[in-house]
């Protein structure tokens, strides 16, 4: 191939690259293209630990997000999580340690497969949203010693634990039988363990997280810690299509998702092969 | 020097506070297990307070640029912008506790709508962009310069394209050889790094714990030290 052509092609304009991207994403954002499907292991185990629930036993959702990582990876997580959870008969805690995350919450429940889901559920009896606790780390702690206590103000609407019938049998957090945490960042899955299992080791946990986070967050999966993860926006779309629950929008989503990985893989390889091409018309050192 | 302004009361206090939740997390002793409750609550607290004073400190931070301004630099309209909707989103949150009768602004719709519709979408299509900027740096940066450059963008690569919805079913019948790669990846070398890091910084986090309770670290007690 002519060199002038990478050569070129080095040099190319930054806003034709944004424009690849752009058509890139766009187009299956306008039109569903249905790209195929693998599930991981992991995703199969999420589902497992969450269907192998016992009645009755007590679950918090920790709803630990960033409005950005909502609005993308993490917000179709904490749908699908919401309505597996809430087909089971467990008595279901949402709280978080993001201020952030606190609206966020409410608007989980919008979704209409949590509606559907959490239509024989009573607010108080079955389910409750403790809203935003202070303090990071240290308002974690301070929940697992003594929920009542850290939670004096009552629920997100100002409710007393008093009047929530389910908080009669949650006082510390060898009370909660399993988490489930979708996190940004930190406080999450970390802070999680050194703050609540380490007081209740019997406490499983499972945690969603961004795909960017998962590197980290793998070295606890393997551990043990946490029975499984969630992958990003992969684990979010696999989890969907396990539970039926995806919808147009969530293809759309998801196939733009791999358009744009796809992208920046063959910016990576072209942009190496004009590097190469390029490196060896160069004169070596003398 | 004056009674308040001397550091070893607050060296003091800091170290007699640790050694009580460091034994209340290791012992079951009610009287020190209550004394932590009561100073985990008192973070709960004086978090509120905090951001209270956030909000006094970039309010007078941007008062700052916005009054000293100059000609031809228009950067102080964002400071004005940021002040206003500091004030904005205040009212409405002191707004949306009193309309809605609950302990969080959120039941309020004005203030919910805000939150989902704008705070989120302007958030996320910040977090967006970087695929734009990713782009770019992969075609543009990310070279194979040197041996360990190519192992590193190779791995990335591999990661990438593995946390995609569709990335290893493009693969067709090698699949199964890519997840097992990726597997690899992220399980031994990624790990064995992860794992380096962490038991670092928990190391690092008990040397810097000592050295606050000892007085050797100051930082904590404000500037010149």
């Amino acid at each position: 191939m002519n060199m002038s052509f990478w050569k070129k092609l080095e040099a190319v304009d930054v806003r034709l690259i944004f424009l690849v991207i752009w058509i890139a994403v766009g187009i299956p954002l306008l039109t569903p293209l249905y790209l195929p499907l693998s599930i991981s292991p992991d995703t199969v185990k999420y589902q497992a630990a969450i269907d192998a629930l016992p009645a009755d036993v007590v679950v918090v959702f920790g709803m630990d997000v960033s409005p950005a990582g909502y609005g993308g990876e993490l917000g179709p997580q904490a749908r699908a999580t919401a309505t597996h959870l809430f087909r089971k008969p467990v008595k279901l805690i949402f709280l978080t340690f993001w201020e952030t995350g606190a609206p966020l919450i409410e608007d989980v429940w919008k979704n209409k497969f949590v509606v559907d889901a959490m239509k024989d559920k009573k607010y108080g009896v079955d389910y409750v949203n403790l809203g935003w606790i202070p303090g990071t780390e240290t308002g974690m702690a301070s929940f697992a010693t003594d929920v009542w206590k850290t939670l004096e103000k009552g629920d997100y609407k100002g409710t007393k634990l008093a009047d929530l019938p389910m908080m009669a049998k949650v006082k510390t957090i060898s009370d909660i039988y399993m988490l489930v945490c979708i996190e940004t960042g930190t406080p999450g899955g970390p802070e999680y363990l050194r703050q609540w299992q380490a007081r209740n080791p019997q406490m499983k946990m499972l945690v969603g997280s961004l795909g960017v986070s998962v590197p980290a967050n793998i070295a606890y999966v393997a551990a043990g810690q946490y029975i499984s993860i969630l992958r990003g926006g992969r684990g979010a779309t696999e989890y969907q299509r396990l539970l039926g629950i995806m919808t147009t929008a969530d293809v759309m989503g998801s196939d733009a998702m791999t358009m744009s990985h796809v992208i920046v893989l063959v910016f990576l390889i072209v942009g190496n092969l004009g590097y190469f091409a390029t490196r060896k018309a160069k004169p070596a050192k003398t | 020097m004056s009674f308040y302004k001397r550091k070893e009361i607050p060296i003091l206090l800091t170290t007699f506070i640790a050694l009580v939740m460091i034994f209340s997390t290791f012992f079951k002793v009610k009287a020190a297990q209550d004394f932590a409750s009561t100073m985990q609550t008192w973070v709960l607290v004086i978090v509120n307070f905090t951001v209270i004073l956030g909000i006094v400190m970039i309010t007078r931070m941007h008062k700052g640029r916005i009054e000293k301004r100059k000609p031809g630099d228009n950067s102080w309209i964002f400071s004005v912008w940021l002040i206003v909707l500091v004030v904005f989103y205040f009212l409405l949150g002191v707004y949306g506790v009193e309309s809605s009768r609950s302990a969080t602004p959120t039941r309020n719709p004005a203030f919910a709508w805000v939150y989902t519709n704008i705070n989120v979408a302007l958030d996320s299509a910040m977090y967006s962009m970087l695929a734009f900027f990713i782009s770019s740096a992969a075609f543009r940066a990310f070279k194979a310069r040197t041996k360990e450059a190519a192992v590193l963008l190779l791995s990335a690569a591999v990661i990438m394209l593995y946390n995609a919805p569709a990335g290893s079913v493009i693969f067709g019948p090698l699949a199964e050889q890519f997840n097992a790669l990726s597997e690899w990846i992220l399980n031994v070398p990624n790990m064995a790094g992860f794992r380096g890091i962490l038991i670092g910084a928990a190391v690092g986090a008990i040397s810097l714990g000592i050295r606050v309770m000892t007085g050797r670290e100051r930082g904590y007690l404000g500037a010149g030290e």
